[in-house]
């Protein structure tokens, strides 16, 4: 079996994504046209214990992914890039129509969740699912060890000074 | 001074200036960036400077050309190499105070290179072979001195005001602390000239030539020797520098982090995977990597144990909890309860910080009122 990390870094490689540019909507729509498929993320109002879920069309060339909505900002994005994780490793997942979809999104209609909802309490640390769950889990973190990496590389480096003589200046002294 | 000490300064300075030469033929300076050329001229002249000092070259220079003639040599370029340096700061720091004194820098610099010339001319040539004493050995070599070293006193000090004036301007981070390490270079360059000036003046009063003053200028020649060659670093040694130093900073924070993840840990399985506590080590390399994980699943177990304690009603609770399971999960809601959520990452953390403290007290109370003892840690 490979190293999940070591797979996720080879995952994370492959995508060549400039990690100096993220932003959550920057890096769905990078992997998306990378992927040839459409990413849409969407906010909702999710059943107890479930965070987010990763959703793939049966009609159009789309993947949709649902996060919790009543949860923090940063916690948001930590779940959508857990579920962007279980689409890049290529896990399984449900399908649905774009019909359920407009159905559920309207508040007329309820999505496949309740399979995952229980994912947490009662999955056995060697059943498949919860392999791939830590799977996702390890490539969201590499990628989020990256962001941190170069948004610090970036809050220090690319904005070098608040004058732009003084960062002109330890430019060409070669010190940047 | 001992030959190796002035062979090493003289290395490390030339070292310095070799340094950025690439860089300043690379973007050809000398047209794009006249500041960043006259830094670069600046640190050749402190090379040369500190080349002329060097006895046996000195020695050289004075048989070939006139008596005591490299002291001439050194005192002039490095009055143009602070001249240069402190003109640049002030130009790069453009603020009205800076922009003001830089109309007198250049008077001053001819002033102090005439009178240095006329001190030599008339009085240091005709003395014996200069042997640098603590103590200036004749009337011609303590006024030689004391026209150099007050005039590098005062330039070292306009470049440590020229960059303090502007330091509060800056927001950068890492480049405030450039700023920072430049200020204390040229504090220190200042304090090391004036104890020059009165080792100097030991000539007209002996007790100013005391070996405290002599030792106290050594050492602060050099450390700011190291300071100077510190502030030309690349940026990246700042960055990690920085990054190490948030890293102390924020380790007790993360221990307060750490006892809200393992109070959640009880009641709160994580979806994939138990992160392995980091050592102080690897925290210190990725501070901000752990910090945020251990945020995340804080944010994690508050909403899976909200959901639980706010479950509809008749709905059972999960395999394994009982209502003492509640009760404590409780605790650990009410302390999470108003915690910061949004906005600056920082925030966020101390507002766990204050949460998780809050809950080791509202523990230790409730273990105080249960068993009448409270618990240490």
């Amino acid at each position: 079996m490979v190293n999940p990390r070591l797979k996720s870094e080879r995952i994370l490689a492959d995508l060549q994504y400039n990690f100096h540019d993220f932003t959550i909507e920057h890096f769905i729509k990078w992997i998306g046209e990378l992927k040839g498929r459409r990413i849409l993320s969407y906010p909702l109002n999710m059943s107890a214990g479930l965070f987010g879920a990763w959703l793939t069309d049966d009609e159009e060339p789309n993947e949709y992914i649902f996060y919790r909505a009543d949860v923090p900002p940063m916690h948001q994005i930590h779940i959508q890039l857990h579920e962007l994780a279980h689409f890049l490793l290529g896990h399984p997942t449900l399908h649905i129509t774009r019909e359920l979809l407009a159905a559920a999104l309207s508040g007329k209609g309820e999505l496949p969740f309740n399979e995952l909802a229980r994912l947490r309490s009662t999955v056995k640390p060697e059943d498949s699912r919860s392999i791939r769950e830590v799977e996702s889990e390890i490539l969201a973190s590499v990628i989020q060890e990256q962001i941190i990496r170069h948004s610090q590389l970036d809050q220090l480096t690319r904005g070098i000074s608040s004058d732009k003589n003084i960062a002109n200046y330890l430019e060409h002294l070669g010190m940047i | 001074m001992n030959a190796a000490i002035e062979i090493s300064l003289c290395i490390l300075a030339w070292l310095v200036a070799s340094i950025r030469l690439p860089s300043t033929f690379r973007h050809k300076a000398w047209r794009s960036d006249r500041i960043a050329f006259r830094i670069w001229i600046a640190t050749f002249f402190f090379a040369l400077t500190m080349t002329f000092l060097v006895t046996p070259i000195g020695d050289t220079i004075n048989r070939l050309t006139a008596p005591n003639f490299s002291r001439l040599l050194a005192y002039c370029s490095v009055s143009l190499t602070l001249y240069l340096t402190a003109y640049s700061f002030m130009t790069t720091f453009p603020t009205p105070k800076n922009t003001r004194q830089l109309r007198y820098l250049k008077p001053y610099l001819l002033f102090t290179l005439g009178l240095l010339t006329i001190v030599y001319v008339f009085f240091v040539s005709r003395t014996s072979r200069w042997v640098e004493e603590p103590i200036p050995a004749t009337a011609a070599e303590m006024a030689f001195k004391l026209t150099q070293f007050s005039y590098a006193t005062i330039l070292c000090i306009l470049m440590a005001l020229a960059c303090y004036r502007y330091l509060d301007q800056e927001t950068v981070a890492v480049t405030k602390y450039r700023i920072f390490a430049i200020i204390l270079t040229a504090s220190g360059g200042a304090a090391f000239f004036f104890t020059k000036m009165i080792l100097a003046l030991g000539y007209v009063w002996t007790p100013l030539g005391s070996p405290s003053i002599h030792t106290m200028s050594k050492a602060l020649m050099t450390a700011t020797a190291m300071l100077w060659a510190g502030s030309f670093l690349h940026n990246n040694v700042y960055t990690r520098a920085l990054s190490i130093f948030r890293g102390f900073r924020y380790w007790l924070a993360y221990q307060d982090l750490s006892y809200l993840v393992k109070s959640l840990d009880r009641y709160c399985p994580p979806v994939a995977f138990i992160e392995e506590k980091p050592s102080f080590g690897s925290f210190i390399r990725r501070s901000e990597y752990y910090l945020y994980r251990a945020t995340i699943r804080i944010f994690d177990g508050k909403a899976f144990i909200g959901d639980i304690l706010n479950r509809d009603k008749g709905k059972e609770l999960p395999k394994g909890w009982t209502e003492l399971t509640v009760e404590e999960a409780n605790q650990i809601f009410q302390a999470l309860k108003n915690i910061y959520a949004s906005g600056d990452f920082w925030d966020i953390v101390r507002s766990f910080r204050i949460a998780s403290r809050n809950l080791a007290r509202s523990r230790s109370i409730g273990a105080q009122e249960a068993y009448g003892w409270r618990p240490q840690s």
